[in-house]
C-alpha cells in the first residue's frame, strides 16, 4: 500500500504492508532510530511521536492509518530547535540515565508546553503517566520539565 | 499470531458507511474473520499476543478511524451523540461533555495515558469485550443506546443488553457500531466515577464504577444508573441495586440491604490485579457512599 504523510515537516510517500507499525516504519525505512520501542503494547510510551499533535504510541498504529497524517517524532523536535531548553533541562536536571526512555519523555512534554505553556506537577505528572522511566524516578523529570517552561516563557518575554 | 503475521491480515479502507458495511458483509460471507478497527490500543496487542497459525487463517480488518460517521459529539435535544470512533481525548476536552456528563469526562481521562486516549475509542472498548473496560461501566451507568448498522440496516439495542458473556456480544459479526446515544441526566443528577487500579495511569482496574442517580419533584429516585467493571466475567448493571433504589427518597433507602445486592450481583475472582475479597469490599463501600450523599443534599 502507497501512504503519503508530512514527517518532520518533509512530505514522504512510502510503500509498504499497511499493517506495518509506523515504530517499524521510522525505525527500519526512514531510518528515524530516536523513537525507541520498549514494549511494543503501548504501555511504556518510549515510541511517542506526535500524530496531528497528539502524543501517540507509534507500536500501535498501523501504517495505513496514517495517510495524509502529520507526523513528528523527536528529531523533528530537536531539528526544529524547538526543544532546546527542553532537551538541556533534561540534561542539567539529571532526567537522564540509560536514555531509552528521554526521546518519548521529550515528545510528550513538548506536547504538553505546547498546550499548557505553565504547567504545575500534576499537570506534568499526568501528561507523562504513559512514559515510563525505570532509572530515574521520575523527581528529576518533572523539574527538568518545569525549570524548560519557566526558560521557555523567559524567551518568549525577551 | 504475532507481529509478523500481521501482514498476514488483509486490510480494507473503505471511504462510506456504507461501502464499510458493504465490505464487512461480503468479508464475512467469504468466511473471514472481520474487525473493524479504530485507534488498535487493544487490537494491535492483541495479535501480539496471540501464537502463531499455520496456515495464515482469513483474517480481514476495515479501517473506520477517520469514518465521518463514527466521529464527533453531538447534542440533539436532550440527547448526546458519541461516535464510536472518537477518541477519548476529544470525549474528555469536549464542552457538552464537561457540561453534562462529567462521568464520561473523568472515565476518559483514567482510561489509560495520552497515548491511549488520543486513539482508543468507546466503540473499541466496547468492540474487544473486555469486563474490565472502562469506558463500557460509564456507558452502561449512563444506559446508553448503541447504535449498529450492517447490510440490513440499523439498530438499536440498550447498552446493558448487548454483552451475552465473556468477550461474546449480540453483535454479528457483519456489524458495526456507529454510535452511544446518551439521554442526558438532570442538572440535579449525581454523576460518579471511580478506577481503582494499582497506579493512576496506564493501569487495568481492579474495580471501575460510574454511577449517576437523580430525584424528581417529589425526592424520589427517578433514574439510577451503574456499571461496574472487573468483578465479573462482564460488565454489570447492579439491577438489583437499580431496584432497590428506583420509586424511594433517599431517606428511605436500606444501605444495609444495598450493600448486600451489590454483593449478591457481583462475582469478582482473584487474579493478578486484587482479590475477590477486596474487590467486594470495595463494590459495596463505593455504592453505599454515592447513595448515603444524596442524604446530605
Amino acid at each position: 500500500m502507497v501512504v503519503s504523510f508530512t514527517i518532520n515537516g518533509t512530505r514522504r510517500t512510502i510503500d509498504a504492508p499497511p499493517l506495518t507499525r509506523l515504530i517499524d516504519i521510522l525505525r527500519d525505512h526512514l531510518r528515524l532510530t530516536g523513537t525507541k520501542e520498549g514494549c511494543g503494547e503501548g504501555e511504556c510510551g518510549s515510541c511517542t511521536v506526535l500524530l496531528d499533535g497528539e502524543p501517540v504510541n507509534a507500536c500501535l498504529i498501523p501504517i495505513g492509518q496514517c495517510e495524509g497524517c502529520e507526523l513528528i517524532t523527536a528529531e523533528g523536535i530537536v531539528a526544529a530547535g524547538k526543544s532546546a531548553s527542553l532537551t538541556e533541562a533534561f540534561v542539567e536536571h539529571g532526567a537522564v540515565q540509560c536514555g531509552i526512555c528521554t526521546p518519548g519523555m521529550v515528545v510528550s512534554a513538548y506536547a504538553l508546553l505546547r498546550r499548557l505553556p505553565e504547567p504545575d506537577d500534576h499537570q506534568i505528572r499526568c501528561a507523562l503517566a504513559g512514559n515510563i522511566c525505570r532509572c530515574t524516578g521520575y523527581g528529576g523529570i518533572v523539574e527538568a520539565v518545569k525549570h524548560a517552561a519557566a526558560a521557555l516563557k523567559a524567551e518568549g518575554a525577551r | 499470531m504475532s507481529i509478523a503475521q500481521l501482514q498476514a491480515v488483509e486490510f480494507f479502507r473503505p471511504r462510506t458507511i456504507d461501502d464499510v458495511c458493504a465490505t464487512m458483509g461480503r468479508l464475512h460471507r467469504e468466511g473471514f474473520k472481520v474487525w473493524a478497527i479504530a485507534g488498535c490500543t487493544d487490537w494491535m496487542v492483541e495479535r501480539h499476543a496471540e501464537p502463531m497459525v499455520e496456515p495464515p487463517p482469513k483474517w480481514a480488518a476495515v479501517d473506520v478511524h477517520n469514518l465521518p460517521e463514527l466521529r464527533g459529539i453531538e447534542l440533539h435535544g436532550e440527547v448526546l451523540r458519541v461516535g464510536s470512533a472518537e477518541p477519548f481525548l476529544q470525549i474528555r476536552r469536549h464542552p457538552a461533555v464537561l457540561e453534562h456528563l462529567p462521568l464520561l469526562a473523568e472515565m476518559a481521562s483514567e482510561v489509560g495515558a495520552e497515548q491511549i486516549q488520543a486513539r482508543g475509542t468507546l466503540g473499541g472498548n466496547l468492540a474487544s469485550g473486555s469486563p474490565a473496560a472502562d469506558g463500557v461501566a460509564a456507558l452502561f451507568a449512563l444506559d446508553a443506546m448503541v447504535i449498529l448498522r450492517s447490510e440490513r440496516g440499523e439498530r438499536s439495542v440498550p447498552i446493558t443488553s448487548f454483552c451475552t458473556g465473556y468477550r461474546s456480544s449480540v453483535r454479528t459479526p457483519d456489524e458495526l457500531i456507529v454510535r452511544f446515544d446518551v439521554s442526558l441526566p438532570a442538572k440535579r443528577a449525581r454523576q460518579f466515577w471511580r478506577k481503582v487500579g494499582t497506579r493512576k495511569a496506564q493501569s487495568i482496574s481492579k474495580v471501575a464504577i460510574a454511577s449517576v442517580a437523580e430525584t424528581g419533584n417529589d425526592g424520589r429516585f427517578c433514574r439510577a444508573g451503574f456499571g461496574i467493571a472487573s468483578v465479573a466475567e462482564v460488565v454489570l448493571p447492579l439491577q438489583s441495586v437499580r431496584d432497590l433504589v428506583l420509586g424511594k427518597t433517599p431517606a428511605e433507602l436500606d444501605l444495609e440491604a444495598i450493600a448486600q445486592a451489590v454483593d449478591g450481583d457481583i462475582r469478582p475472582i482473584d487474579d493478578l490485579r486484587s482479590t475477590a475479597t477486596y474487590r467486594r469490599h470495595v463494590s459495596r463501600t463505593l455504592v453505599r457512599g454515592f447513595l448515603e450523599n444524596f442524604r446530605h443534599e
